[in-house]
């Protein structure tokens, strides 16, 4: 089967466009239709789909080493954030431990991690730096001793702070309680401990720090690190009770092909 | 496992590894090592085999929580206006 435009009036000088199943397309003219041209399959573009593969990705979840850009990538993403600072305990137990610092390419790209504070100040955000976009951690808040008409009052510890990609330790629920660990390899900052009962609850530690950077033409390799979580803080025994783990950091590495 | 990065016995990051990394670690320069710590934060020093914040967090005493009505009998002079509005009412 053909498919026939027309234009005018065929008797009288007029064109027609023809193209039938082969793929040949031809146009004519004149009263007595002659081909005035003739594209055949051959002749005609094609236009293929892209390659499969345009973009891959690769993720760090923990360790140390060298990145290596795969052949024939033109630029790369990276997306990172640095490691949760744990809870501080309650009632005299200690701060938790500092998130681990993320880097890559040494220090072209750095997120510190959060800091932990022990008996009522809240955990701190890290910082970054040598990003397109550079976000400070979640800082934790502070706590308080609650009264009441009879006497303190149970409190629960705060939560910890929160990373860009969020995942906080909740923070322990008053009584008897320890801090909550912030989720896996977020960033952000564990839960504080509760207050018993004569005492002040624990904070939460701050997130890691986040940023994100395209690099156009990208080296051959790069060395990173991925910060550790901190632990939580211990408790000193009796009514003190723990803080939560701060989560480790990641690196997000987006590859562009084309 | 945790562990601290350390370059001249000063703690300059904490990574985790599933095992004991080499020395250097992988991805850094010589003169980093790397020691398993669980509790240890960016900044540390470690001599003799242990781990000490250079800059301990100050101990602060904080006030021991008493109850309100303690609070009250306390200080006199809000006692006394306590009384006046007793007896007022």
């Amino acid at each position: 089967m053909s498919n026939i435009i027309t234009a005018g009036n065929a008797t009288n000088n007029g064109t027609s466009i023809s193209s039938d199943t082969s793929g040949v397309l031809e146009l004519k003219t004149g009263s007595t239709p002659t081909t005035a041209l003739s594209i055949s399959t051959a002749q005609v573009p094609t236009f293929a789909k892209a390659a499969s593969g345009g973009t891959t990705i690769q993720v760090f979840t923990s360790g140390s080493g060298t990145y290596t850009t795969p052949a024939n990538c033109k630029t790369i993403i990276v997306e990172m954030v640095g490691g949760g600072a744990g809870g501080s305990a309650s009632a005299g137990g200690s701060a938790g431990g500092s998130g681990g610092t993320t880097t890559f390419g040494s220090s072209f790209l750095t997120c510190t991690g959060g800091t932990s504070f022990q008996p009522t100040t809240g955990g701190l955000g890290g910082s970054a730096t040598g990003g397109d976009v550079n976000i400070n951690g979640g800082s934790a808040s502070g706590t308080y001793q609650a009264y009441t008409t009879s006497g303190p009052s149970y409190t629960g510890g705060s939560n910890g702070g929160v990373s860009y990609f969020g995942g906080a330790g909740r923070g322990a629920a008053p009584g008897s309680s320890s801090g909550g660990s912030a989720a896996a390899n977020s960033g952000s900052g564990g839960g504080g401990g509760a207050q018993n009962t004569t005492a002040y609850a624990g904070t939460g530690g701050g997130a890691g720090a986040y940023l994100r950077k395209l690099i156009s033409s990208p080296s051959a390799t790069y060395s990173y690190a991925v910060g550790a979580g901190g632990s939580g803080g211990t408790s000193a025994g009796g009514d003190s009770l723990a803080g939560g783990a701060g989560a480790a950091g990641i690196i997000i590495v987006t590859e562009f092909y084309v | 496992m945790k562990y601290a990065i350390l370059k001249n016995n000063i703690v300059v990051n904490v990574i985790e590894y599933d095992e004991q990394p080499t020395t250097p670690p992988p991805g850094f320069e010589d003169g980093h090592t790397a020691v398993q710590a669980d509790y240890v934060s960016i900044g540390w020093h470690y001599v003799d085999g242990q781990f000490t914040d250079p800059n301990p967090p100050e101990i602060v005493e904080l006030p021991k929580p008493i109850s309100l009505a303690e609070m009250i009998l306390s200080n006199p002079e809000e006692l006394a206006k306590l009384k006046a509005a007793l007896k007022g009412a």
